[in-house]
């Protein structure tokens, strides 16, 4: 019998304490075939997230820390020349797995950055002459953190568009680091055993592809999209038509996590704020008024009529 | 009220229905008041009243052509009546209707004989428009003149062929007259359309804005509303499940219904 998505989701919860939210987003990313930025404080999980995420699926997991004087070819790959055969082999970076975090990803200047997001649009890298297919599936996972800004290369607006979630992971609560205290204090981490293969993944991805959207739906999230778009003095630009696919595809994974083979408005709604809050470019009024960016798309999601 | 198809093509002629739930017997009903036509020639029109416990359903069927494309919106179609249970006069709509018209082959006039028999639908149709103006504009001094006055001592009796049950004046509708009411259409006609209908009247009973989704609907269900819960999930899934699943959906709804229409 295949499993399920939900056996991911149980695997995970038995792993780290609290950051629903996290495991959801990291599990619609898997199955909406995207890749996520994750963002949070340090010591909360974020990495153990992601190799928990490796090890219930027995994916090949590569992990790259960035730093400031990281090349693309450290990533990619490169060509060594062998001197006894007389001819240039080439040697696959660590870009090539099924899930790649990539730690701390903005403490890489842009020429890096943009190798790795060029290898998660295209599936594929470039080295030398050869070009050589990225496996399937394909996931980045990559972490920022928000505190920490000394030394950091921004990422550019284009680049996080390409990220299908960025998911918010906030300090555990009083009963949760308890919780994390008795579960490991004199005990190492246990990742999780396998409970899903690669290939009830690509089953899972068509079964999300062919999750029905209603028509009134396609138009609920055009106008969640546009309310992004409204003139504000918080905003200077909008999120993309990437984002509406986004938003679309996150759903049908959202439903088929709840094991339904349509969407609702619910489902939309709830992956609304992790799908546009880092492709819509804010001015800096809205950090000077106190504002976070999830707490304005809310806002601005709330004006939006449910069909 | 619902097109079939909801998105016809231009030149095509399609139907319009509107069906209408009446507490008690009634023979007749003329008190209807339809959307004005102005977008679409009317080539038929079909009445019928069938009764069901107790409850009177009128159905009236609109064959129409559209003859321009784009989008057309229907204004409600509505029922002016006086309230039994309060015995004042009340106006009750049916929902909104948008019909997408789509583009076909409306050929271009070859003769100035088909150009003039292609105008004659033109006037055709202003008449009817006029004709339904002042219908609507007689009913609306009606109610200016009548219906607006004080009350007087004894009860008005408009529409006399409706014959109301014997409710305590001043009585509003109760939450499960208006569920049974609810079910009785969507049983009536099962369809998408009737659906969202449905889904929003069950929704607007619990308090629900336009800016909510189910979850915040749930999330703040009285204790009193809280066996509506099974109901409105059922309409959620009946409201946006595939094609292939509609009718299984809406038969979760009626069994929805009778658990909290008894």
């Amino acid at each position: 019998m295949n499993a399920l998505p939900r056996d991911i989701e149980r695997a995970l919860r038995a792993t780290i304490v609290g950051q629903n939210a996290a495991i959801e987003g990291l599990l619609l990313a898997l199955i909406a075939d995207g890749h996520a930025l994750l963002e949070g404080p340090p010591g909360i999980a974020k990495t153990l997230a992601c190799r928990a995420l490796a090890a219930s699926l027995d994916a090949v997991f590569k992990r790259i820390q960035f730093t400031p004087d990281l090349l693309p070819a450290d990533i990619v790959g490169t060509r060594i020349f062998d001197q006894q055969s007389a001819r240039f082999d080439t040697v696959l970076g660590p870009i090539v797995a099924n899930i790649v975090l990539a730690d701390e990803i903005n403490r890489a200047p842009a020429k890096v950055q943009s190798a790795l997001l060029e290898a998660m649009q295209e599936r594929q890298v470039t080295i030398g002459p050869e070009s050589h297919a990225l496996p399937d599936p394909f996931v980045v996972l990559a972490t920022m953190n928000p505190l920490d800004n000394d030394g950091t290369y921004a990422l550019p607006l284009a680049q996080m568009d390409r990220f299908l979630l960025k998911i918010d992971l906030e300090y555990p609560s009083e009963a949760e680091e308890l919780a994390i205290l008795d579960r490991y204090a004199f005990a190492q981490t246990p990742l999780p055993q396998r409970v899903a293969t690669l290939d009830d993944v690509r089953v899972w991805r068509a079964q999300a592809r062919a999750v029905h959207v209603d028509v009134k739906l396609h138009g609920y999230v055009v106008d969640l999209v546009m309310a992004t778009r409204r003139e504000s003095p918080y905003v200077a630009g909008g999120a993309s038509p990437r984002a509406s696919l986004a938003l679309v595809n996150c759903a049908r994974a959202r439903a088929l996590l709840d094991g339904r083979d349509y969407v609702e408005p619910d489902d939309i709604r709830s992956v609304a704020v992790p799908v546009l809050r880092h492709r819509v470019a804010f001015t800096h009024r809205l950090s000077l008024e106190g504002l976070s960016p999830s707490v304005w798309i809310e806002r601005a999601i709330a004006t939006v009529r449910v069909p | 009220m619902s097109a079939q198809p909801v998105s016809p093509e231009i030149g095509h002629t399609f139907s319009l229905r509107i069906v209408l739930a009446v507490r008690g017997y009634v023979r007749r009903i003329d008190n209807v008041t339809l959307p004005i036509l102005s977008q679409l020639a009317l080539r038929g029109d079909e009445r019928s009243i069938g009764h069901a416990n107790g409850e009177s359903i009128y159905r009236e069927t609109l064959t129409v052509r559209a003859e321009r494309t784009g989008n057309i919106e229907l204004a409600p179609a509505t029922l002016d009546a006086i309230d039994a249970r309060t015995g004042k006069a009340e106006q009750y709509s049916s929902n909104a209707l948008t019909i997408i018209v789509r583009g076909g082959a409306l050929q271009p006039f070859a003769t100035v004989g088909s150009a003039v028999g292609g105008f004659i639908p033109i006037v055709e149709r202003i008449a009817l428009v006029l004709a339904i103006a002042f219908a609507a504009a007689l009913l609306a001094a009606f109610w200016l003149l009548y219906l607006r006055r004080p009350p007087r001592a004894e009860k008005p009796t408009l529409a006399p062929e409706i014959v109301p049950e014997p409710v305590e004046p001043g009585k509003e509708a109760t939450r499960e007259e208006r569920l049974r009411d609810a079910a009785l259409v969507l049983r009536a006609e099962p369809t998408r359309a009737v659906v969202r209908s449905v889904r929003i009247a069950v929704r607007s009973l619990v308090g629900a804005t336009a800016k909510e989704t189910l979850s915040d609907v749930l999330s703040r269900l009285g204790e009193a509303d809280l066996d509506l819960a099974p109901l409105l999930r059922a309409l959620e899934r009946a409201a946006f499940t595939t094609d292939d699943d509609l009718q299984n959906a809406i038969r979760s709804c009626d069994a929805a219904f009778a658990e909290v229409v008894r």
